[in-house]
């Protein structure tokens, strides 16, 4: 069952978005805007700039044709301590692995839930019957330093 | 996005973004360029300020691609942003990264 958006997180952006790639830089600087409003700093927005490109190509790529009528819907909510990124897509879904291993250097694909895992706190996908929903959660100010190492496990 | 010959090295500049968009047609672009004459390929990301997975992959196919004609690849001056995203995913130590247009030895 897909879980509603945290009701702390009371700012909200919400927008629709169709199987382009090309679409998506639209709704990345929609996003920009958004966070920039709500006085988000450049670290913040940069990754969830990152974050939120990734899981939309993420959510056109793997949408079979049939699901192609649904646009994927992209929230962002954002509350004093954290913000909630939700990209949801009207695929069969995927199972999302406990770890996002980084590939080897010279491999050319797999590296975007790497990338998510990196620059989020928590990653989670929520598979329901007819669509998905991947929520990812950012602290807005990040106590830790991004030092290289073990993506980071999600909270329980 | 720009493109010089410059002695055996294909530079290449200009580039704003480097995604999903763009990345296949951007490798593809790049590859397509490269001849006898050019085995070396310079990437200048000192004007870029966005890259995904996509992008980073496109960099190891040229990176590839290079050293198939056993030429160099570099990445130049990237701006932090992206050297963080190149640290993050350890292609720091994959790729050559000069900061210094002139310290470039291709």
């Amino acid at each position: 069952m897909i879980s509603k958006p945290k009701v702390s997180l009371k700012c909200a952006m919400r927008t629709t978005l169709s199987h382009d790639f090309s679409k998506v830089q639209e709704v990345s600087n929609q996003a920009e805007r958004f966070l920039l409003q709500h006085g988000c700093d450049e670290e913040t927005r940069a990754d969830l700039e990152l974050a939120l490109v990734e899981a939309c190509n993420n959510a056109i790529k793997y949408t079979p044709r049939l699901g192609l009528s649904e646009p994927v819907i992209v929230e962002l909510l954002v509350g004093r301590a954290e913000i909630e990124l939700r990209v949801t897509d009207h695929g069969p879904g995927f199972c999302l692995p406990d770890k996002a291993e980084l590939p080897k250097s010279e491999d050319e694909n797999g590296r975007g839930l790497y990338l998510i895992r990196r620059v989020m706190d928590s990653v989670r996908y929520e598979r329901g019957s007819g669509s998905n929903v991947l929520v990812l959660r950012r602290k807005r100010r990040r106590s830790h330093s991004r030092e290289l190492g073990a993506p980071r496990a999600d909270p329980p | 996005m720009k493109m010089e010959i410059r002695g055996d090295t294909l530079h290449i500049s200009s580039v704003p973004r480097l995604g999903e968009a763009n990345a296949r047609s951007f490798r593809d672009w790049v590859v397509a360029q490269l001849g006898d004459a050019s085995r070396n390929v310079a990437v200048d990301l000192s004007q870029t300020t966005f890259i995904d997975s996509s992008g980073l992959g496109a960099l190891v196919a040229l990176h590839k691609a290079a050293a198939k004609r056993a030429g160099n690849f570099c990445l130049l001056n990237p701006q932090p942003s992206i050297q963080q995203i190149l640290e993050l995913t350890r292609l720091d130590s994959f790729f050559q990264i000069v900061n210094h247009r002139d310290d470039l030895q291709a």
